[in-house]
């Protein structure tokens, strides 16, 4: 690849949106060109400004009250309308109903056969983001966490401290997944927060990524336990918090 | 007892922080973003039976960028009326960043990128501040992916141009 094949390309490079094919070419021609260097380098600094620069206070709580009692209010509404419906009309809506669901269970049966690791991991993520599930023991420090953990389930998973890499650990929680209690440990990076649940495996695997609801999902065996990490981090950044969970492992 | 939450509170209630910093940037006001996220939660929830369970944030901002831009042109035609500006390329891109990182705090990022057009400021905040992919980004702008990968281009280029001139306009102030 020269320069002028680079630049158009370089963006989509440094947003992990490119092929592994293109994304190694880039990195073959970047490292022999101080041009294209210097342009990365610049766009690198760009993103780290808006990214720390962009203030992310999230929702206010009040906010969460609000969409909770609207909610309330029209599921109420929504049962006090229906005896109003005459009997025939009833009896129609409720065949719809039933056709509109049976259609509607295919794609969520077949999903689920899929992948039904990767259907309940996200399940179990987006539960722990619910106020006050997110962990049982919350703590930075992995000599707190790890035993804590060793009590609860009859193996003790690798706890690290990935803080200096930019995902301090939050803490532990017990879950369950695939019909056993596994431990769940929570990284955070920025206001995202990472599940990685971790379970004894007897078989290494490789590492898969896959997507679902707006959640990335990667799982792979090594030295004896499987991990299955889970968050709305980017891709690219993600990759980054497993590769630091594998190397640090 | 608690009753457990409902199907649609438990999918689309995680996605509240992004659902709000996405409506804070198209309206540019705390309050009216607000009252847009409520308004779209109580849409999102009457549709909710024709979700298909694909991407259920990327849903949830479908719907809340649309009853904002249905607010703005309501409420603030001129927001929508907005041309980008071509000629700002060239301004700043050859002043350093190093020089930007160590000088644009959050005051000035957020008085820059609130003078962005409305479809710049949608691709940034969606990509920088809540990580979505370019294809998450083109189901929620309804528009295609090569679409979004150069509107992102030029939202970023534009947006470092506009940060070196609130630093300028700052430090004139200061003289």
């Amino acid at each position: 690849m020269n320069c002028d094949e680079t630049r158009p390309l370089l963006e989509a490079y440094l947003d992990g949106e490119l092929d592994l094919v293109h994304s190694l070419a880039i990195e073959q021609h970047v490292e022999t060109c101080p041009e294209c260097r210097r342009v990365r380098k610049q766009q690198e600094a760009l993103r780290a400004v808006i990214r720390e620069g962009l203030p992310r206070g999230g929702a206010p709580p009040k906010l969460a009250a609000r969409i909770r009692a609207d909610l309330r209010r029209e599921s109420g509404a929504a049962v006090a309308r229906s005896p109003v419906l005459s009997f025939d009309w009833r009896w129609l809506a409720a065949a719809a109903a039933v056709i509109v669901g049976l259609a509607m269970l295919r794609p969520v049966w077949q999903r689920s056969r899929l992948n039904p690791l990767v259907a309940e991991a996200v399940a179990n993520h987006v539960r722990s983001l619910l106020p006050g599930h997110l962990t049982d023991v919350a703590s930075t420090d992995r000599h707190t966490v790890k035993p804590w953990v060793a009590q609860r389930v009859d193996y003790s998973p690798p706890v690290q401290d990935l803080a200096a890499s930019g995902f301090p650990l939050l803490g532990a929680r017990l879950d369950y997944l695939e019909h056993r209690n596994v431990a769940a440990l929570v990284y955070t990076c920025r206001e995202h927060r990472i599940n990685v649940f971790v379970a004894p495996s007897s078989a290494d695997e490789a590492e898969r990524w896959i997507s679902q609801d707006g959640f990335h999902v990667a799982t792979w065996s090594h030295g004896g336990m499987r991990y299955v990490v889970v968050s709305d981090l980017a891709v690219p950044e993600l990759q980054g918090f497993t590769r630091q969970l594998r190397e640090a492992d | 007892m608690q009753t457990p939450p409902a199907p649609f509170e438990q999918l689309m209630l995680p996605h509240l922080d992004s659902a709000y910093h996405l409506a804070r940037w198209l309206v540019r006001n705390e309050h009216d973003a607000q009252d847009r996220v409520q308004e779209a939660y109580l849409r999102a929830f009457r549709f909710f039976p024709q979700f298909r369970g694909v991407d259920g944030r990327a849903w949830l901002l479908t719907i809340v960028r649309n009853v904002c831009y249905s607010w703005l042109r309501r409420n603030r035609a001129e927001d929508l009326g907005e041309t980008f500006d071509e000629a700002v390329h060239s301004v700043a891109l050859e002043s350093t960043v190093d020089e930007h990182a160590r000088r644009a705090d959050a005051e000035v990022l957020t008085r820059a990128l609130e003078q962005m057009p409305v479809l710049f400021r949608e691709v940034i905040v969606l990509r920088e501040l809540e990580g979505l992919s370019y294809k998450e980004i083109a189901v929620v702008a309804e528009v295609p992916i090569g679409t979004i990968m150069s509107r992102l281009a030029r939202a970023r280029r534009q947006l470092q141009a506009e940060v070196a001139k609130q630093l300028k306009i700052f430090s004139d102030h200061e003289l």
